[in-house]
């Protein structure tokens, strides 16, 4: 019985038309708990980097740079949300990608952290630890945005290495709830979808 | 003799069938609004409920097992926290808020004095996890729950589960909580036309209907909206209340407006719980002159609103909001496992 459930899990993901997710700085992987040079004096370093994909039925998937298995996406749709929109943000499912164990649920101000970055960043003078809690799906201050795939596109693929440069590290080295700079670093994130 | 013996003997029987306080579950009171509670996802039944009631009490929720739900939420005080303006937690830490009473949690569209939270539920996350209340993580508090034998066959008999996840927890807790339904104080019996006001009381009712019901709405006594009651700032720290959550400026200082059910027990007052009386939150809203803004558009800005014989009797109409039903109701009690 317990193989058969196996089964069940594993025949989706590798079944036609699965997306996968894949995190590139420059022409390698991106990878966790590597110093990658910016601007020629300076390096990042992130440690945590969490994001949440989904489809508009309301599926979720945390997207880990942790674990590679949750770069395979469990649906297929080629209208994404980056992010997570408003009604899934209070759907109280609390469950699965939604389980507030995995970190991202936001209890005083119910919501969920849609993108988690957190490292260190490294200048000639001194090193900067960051975190960045980032969502939000209240206006004007709302986060998540749509990803239309190509229909022959099954990969989705993202470049970091810009997306690093524009990190406000050096003024707001920490933002933790929704808001204006919330929003800024999701939109720059957009930018990092090819 | 034997006959008159039989009669009083089954006239008892008949008075203590009727006053059985109810099994705690929740029921919809007459003529009540619809509730917002999600009950199809989490249907509240006799066993489930007992769990919650059990979890509620059991300081196992806390990092060091010193303090449960029920610390900060006393039956007696419609499960709010009794002579503390702000509730504190393990080791002694203090919060910044008064913790509400809780009761009709199933029509509440939002939680907390700032409307943060959207769902009962998900609301329970919020004194597990904060470090000046029980200060646990919620992996190790289903840790303890997955090791303890009690836990997991309840669990099991009511989510029909082997491992006790964060949902589980949460519906349970939420299955006692949204069963806290207070509805039987006298003004529920004067307006089922089981009872009367006395004179003071109805005198005190025209003055509720006047000034407080706008924004303390019957039947639920409040209409969830957030407001500013002038009492300002503290000087020990700021609390911007609502805007915390909507990050609006027009939003700084504004709160929930509270249900006046049960608010005889539920001392002490406001969101900060600055004001120990209940006549003195009634004199408070009654003279102007001691306000800080903002103030809410609803209050009268006015000395002397009210004579000192209307305040009194508007302090005997809120004292009909006590429902002795409800504060005493042992299906609420802890019970022991």
């Amino acid at each position: 019985m317990l193989r058969f459930l196996f089964l069940f899990f594993i025949i989706p993901n590798l079944g036609f038309g699965q997306h996968t997710v894949k995190l590139m700085v420059g022409s390698a992987p991106f990878q966790l708990h590597t110093n990658y040079l910016i601007n020629g004096t300076d390096s990042i370093r992130l440690d945590q980097f969490k994001f949440y994909v989904g489809n508009q039925h309301g599926d979720y998937q945390l997207v880990d740079a942790s674990d590679t298995t949750t770069f395979n996406l469990p649906f297929a749709d080629n209208l994404l949300i980056i992010g997570m929109d408003s009604l899934a943000n209070t759907s109280g499912k609390l469950e699965g990608a939604f389980d507030p164990l995995l970190g991202m649920y936001w209890a005083w101000n119910t919501g969920y952290i849609q993108l988690k970055l957190v490292g260190d960043y490294t200048t000639a003078e001194s090193n900067i630890p960051f975190e960045y809690h980032l969502g939000g799906y209240r206006s004007p201050f709302a986060t998540s945005f749509a990803l239309h795939l190509p229909p022959e596109y099954d990969q989705i693929q993202i470049q970091l290495e810009q997306f690093f440069m524009t990190l406000p590290i050096r003024t707001t080295p920490k933002i933790m709830l929704p808001g204006a700079a919330s929003q800024q670093i999701f939109n720059a994130f957009h930018t990092t979808f090819e | 003799m034997m006959r008159w013996g039989v009669l009083v003997l089954l006239g008892i029987g008949l008075i203590s069938f009727m006053f059985v306080p109810g099994d705690g579950l929740f029921y919809l009171p007459e003529k009540w609004p619809k509730p917002l509670y999600n009950f199809d996802d989490n249907p509240v039944t006799n066993d489930g409920f007992i769990l919650g009631r059990t979890l509620f009490y059991d300081p196992i929720l806390s990092q060091d097992s010193t303090v449960s739900c029920a610390s900060c939420h006393f039956q007696y005080t419609a499960f709010a926290h009794v002579d503390h303006s702000t509730s504190h937690g393990i080791n002694s830490r203090v919060g910044k808020r008064n913790a509400p009473g809780l009761m009709n949690l199933a029509w509440y569209p939002t939680f907390h004095w700032d409307g943060g939270v959207l769902d009962l539920n998900g609301q329970a996350i919020n004194p597990l996890t904060h470090p000046d209340e029980l200060g646990e993580t919620l992996n190790g508090v289903l840790k303890k729950l997955n090791r303890n034998t009690y836990y997991k066959n309840e669990f099991k008999k009511v989510f029909g589960v082997e491992h006790i996840k964060t949902s589980h927890l949460l519906k349970a807790l939420g299955q006692f909580t949204v069963s806290l339904v207070s509805a039987n104080s006298k003004y529920d019996s004067v307006m089922r036309k089981e009872s009367t006001f006395t004179e003071q009381e109805q005198r005190g009712y025209s003055l509720f209907l006047k000034y407080c019901n706008q924004c303390h709405t019957a039947p639920l006594f409040t209409n969830f909206e957030f407001k500013a009651n002038g009492i300002g700032p503290l000087a020990a720290y700021i609390d911007s209340g609502r805007a915390v959550i909507t990050g609006r400026p027009s939003d700084v200082f504004l709160f929930r407006v509270p249900t006046l059910r049960n608010i005889e027990h539920s001392f002490p007052y406001m969101h900060d719980g600055r004001i120990s009386k209940l006549k003195d939150v009634i004199h408070h809203y009654a003279n102007s002159s001691n306000w800080v803004k903002p103030i809410s558009k609803e209050l009268k800005t006015k000395n002397n609103l009210l004579s000192p014989t209307e305040e009194k009797d508007l302090l005997k109409f809120l004292k009909t909001l006590t429902d002795k039903e409800f504060v005493f109701n042992p299906a609420f009690r802890y019970m022991g496992n």
